[in-house]
């Protein structure tokens, strides 16, 4: 069982470097991809602070050599080789990632690939920027509003998605559902396509704990034609799992702050130091009576 | 040479009280060395901690490993007046108050020395003010000065008769002496109800001194014990420690028994018997601390757990092995062996083999202080080589140097001033076999 096991990951892993290993072809209607924006100033510096947050563990800096050592090598984006790469297939490659490298579609928006495209564009002195037409990014025309709906009983999150123009149902538009945790948004159920009336169900599972009063701050992202996501919805649902709160510094216990010892530590401290410093007093009385009796003697 | 009178007995036991040349000598030189060892306190005051070898990794170095054989050296006035005197042991008559005046020396500079390792040592009233009782650090002071007084009380306690002789005996004295005596005698007369008195808080200081010596060392060795690290992470600490004590605490009264008879000229009074007997007394000791060696050493090495091991190996034949090894053999297997005999147990081989050990026992709390602190259980990770490892300065030297001489300075003082040898007890004891002789 575990030897087999093994053996799938070592094929899967296999699989992959080769995989990783064969040029990567990015589809001809994503190759021309043009950025909504114009490259600025601006840009090039929110890119370089995405880079270096997302990018620069295994990219490294930008025609230094110091790239994650890992197979096959994370290419530098200042080497001629990367360059070549357009802006479309950049923002694929980026977006969809393979093998080692991840996908950012969900983590990353739209806009911030392209302010990373638009910082490693900087290493490139003949690239001349071509500006695609104006915002295109959405799969949706138009301005969407949605409406989010939580019932306990069932665990079910439903969604209404509208055009805000004219207030009709949206057909076809790819949902997703995140919940916040305390180390970024957990993706939760799948993808899931709004129906002729605009409506999307998603099951919420009911073992998510919230806060101490069972609140759980949930999102709802919608795809864009360019494969990256948009927030339509960010609100708090209340639940029924609620955290318990356990502060380990409730209790009297050995690593709490001095007017929180245990007890019997406070008793046995004072009880020991009480009873010795009592004897050593005692014993100073007794000698102040051998000085009394002295004196009363010699008198 | 027994048959010596009372007044032969109070002559010969008062001879050294009075202020001498030799003795001026003496305290000038020491208190030379003092300063000078104190101009590098200053300079650790002003500049920092960082004069020292202490850094990030290994913050416990000499100041520590010297305050664990300073208490470790005062626990000898428990042994020797409490668990021998209390049992009915004779011989120890003489050398009762040197063991009390070298238990109060060391655990009082032990607790200076604990401020030398303090960065900031105008905060130390903080640990009274806002020390955890959780904390063993807080017990540690508590049952430092807690001894430290017990300590000065069986000094002076069994003394009073003593004071009231040398008062009445030695006219001759300066003035502040004879006032010291007056008052520290307690207008002693000898009578039956303070006889009583004073024998009764003897017998209990005596008793309460017991449990507090063996808390103050125990104390100490949780310092250590309390923590799950490699050396350290051991259930025998405690009397691992205290036995260690004794070792160490015998060694420092051998070398006094051989300098004060010597420059007292006391050969009357501590005889050939004496060291024969306190030589037996290592052994006894000895033995028991290689039991306790072997415990703690024999037992994790036949397992070798793989957090401990590196610790382990660097005792045993890593980068600490000359010292572990020098500390295993000539301080504690080759003086157990050569005091079987009775010819090593004679003062001059008696003394060198004490040497031998008081050294053997300062570098082994050393070796349980400093090694653990080399090896902790997370990588050391994005620091300067010398953060890897410890080797003391100068400063440091010299600052626990300056720890030895105050020592120096009280045993020398208290043991100058004050007859050495109990004169009460002395006459007491010899009237007695006098009696029984004529019984």
């Amino acid at each position: 069982m575990k030897s087999s096991f093994i053996l799938i990951v070592v094929i899967s892993l296999f699989g992959t470097f080769v995989k990783a290993q064969t040029p990567w072809v990015v589809p001809d209607d994503k190759k021309g991809l043009l950025a909504p924006i114009k490259f600025s100033d601006d840009t090039r510096k929110l890119g370089l602070e995405i880079y270096n947050k997302t990018c620069v563990s295994c990219h490294g800096h930008p025609g230094q050599p110091d790239q994650a050592k890992l197979v096959p090598p994370p290419a530098d984006p200042a080497s001629k080789v990367y360059q070549q790469n357009l802006d479309g297939e950049l923002f694929y490659k980026i977006t969809e990632g393979r093998g080692l490298m991840p996908s950012f579609k969900k983590m990353l928006k739209s806009e911030e690939i392209w302010n990373i495209i638009s910082y490693v564009r900087t290493f490139n002195k003949e690239y001349v920027q071509k500006v695609g037409a104006s915002d295109s990014s959405s799969g949706v025309k138009g301005k969407v509003t949605a409406k989010l709906n939580y019932t306990v009983k069932n665990n079910k999150i439903e969604v209404k998605v509208i055009q805000q123009i004219n207030k009709m149902p949206i057909n076809g538009a790819k949902l997703s559902l995140y919940a916040k945790r305390n180390f970024g948004w957990l993706p939760l159920d799948e993808i899931r396509s709004s129906n002729s009336l605009g409506i999307i169900t998603f099951n919420y599972p009911n073992d998510l704990p919230g806060d101490k009063d069972g609140n759980v701050n949930v999102k709802i992202n919608m795809a864009n034609a360019d494969g990256t996501e948009q927030t339509i919805i960010d609100t708090i649902i209340k639940t029924e799992v609620k955290r318990s709160q356990y502060n380990l510094l409730d209790n009297r216990t050995m690593w709490n702050v001095r007017s929180m010892a245990p007890i019997w530590l406070v008793l046995s401290y004072c009880g020991a130091v009480l009873a010795a410093w009592g004897v050593i007093f005692y014993i100073i009385w007794i000698l102040l009576r051998i000085r009394k009796s002295g004196s009363e003697t010699s008198n | 040479m027994d048959e010596k009178t009372k007044s032969g007995i109070i002559h010969d036991l008062l001879k050294s009280v009075k202020l001498n040349n030799g003795f001026y000598l003496w305290m000038a030189f020491l208190s030379v060395s003092l300063v000078f060892c104190l101009t590098a306190y200053y300079q650790q005051l002003t500049t920092g901690l960082g004069v020292t070898g202490l850094r990030d990794y290994i913050s416990w170095g000499m100041y520590i490993s010297n305050f664990v054989f300073f208490v470790a050296s005062s626990l000898i006035g428990m042994l020797i007046s409490s668990v021998l005197g209390l049992t009915g042991q004779k011989w120890i008559t003489p050398i009762t108050r040197m063991a009390e005046i070298i238990a109060f020396a060391f655990a009082a500079v032990a607790g200076l020395v604990i401020v030398s390792d303090m960065g900031r040592p105008e905060r130390l009233l903080n640990v009274f003010i806002h020390g955890r009782f959780q904390s063993p650090i807080l017990w540690d002071v508590t049952v430092v000065t807690t001894y430290v007084m017990i300590s000065l009380l069986l000094f002076i306690v069994p003394m009073v008769p003593d004071l009231a002789i040398a008062y009445n005996n030695r006219t001759d004295l300066p003035k502040w002496q004879r006032l010291l005596y007056k008052l520290l005698s307690l207008n002693w007369v000898g009578s039956k109800e303070q006889k009583d008195l004073l024998h009764k808080a003897i017998r209990i200081l005596l008793i309460l001194v017991i449990p507090v010596a063996l808390a103050i060392h125990t104390v100490t060795s949780w310092l250590f014990a309390v923590t799950p690290r490699a050396g350290w992470n051991s259930t025998i600490f405690g009397p691992y420690f205290v036995t260690g004590a004794f070792v160490t605490g015998v060694a420092s009264v051998i070398i006094a028994m051989y300098v004060f008879r010597k420059i007292y000229h006391l050969q009357d009074y501590i005889k050939e018997i004496h060291f024969d007997k306190i030589g037996k007394l290592l052994v006894l000791v000895s033995l028991v601390y290689l039991y306790f060696n072997i415990n703690e050493f024999l037992v994790p090495g036949y397992k070798m757990p793989k957090h401990e091991s590196i610790t382990l190996h660097s005792l045993f034949n890593g980068g600490h092995a000359i010292m572990f090894w020098f500390v295993q053999l000539a301080g504690l297997v080759i003086p157990i062996f050569l005091l079987l005999l009775k010819k090593f147990r004679k003062p001059t081989p008696l003394l060198i083999i004490g040497i031998f050990v008081f050294i053997g026992a300062w570098l082994k709390r050393y070796l349980i202080v400093v090694p653990t602190q080399e090896h902790p259980f997370l990588p050391i990770q994005n620091v300067p080589q010398s953060y890897t490892f410890y080797q003391p300065t100068f400063t440091e030297i010299c600052i626990t140097l300056a720890s030895f001489i105050l020592v120096l300075i009280i045993v020398s003082v208290l043991a100058k001033v004050f007859p050495l040898i109990p004169i009460q007890e002395t006459i007491d004891e010899r009237n007695n076999k006098t009696e029984s002789h004529e019984e």
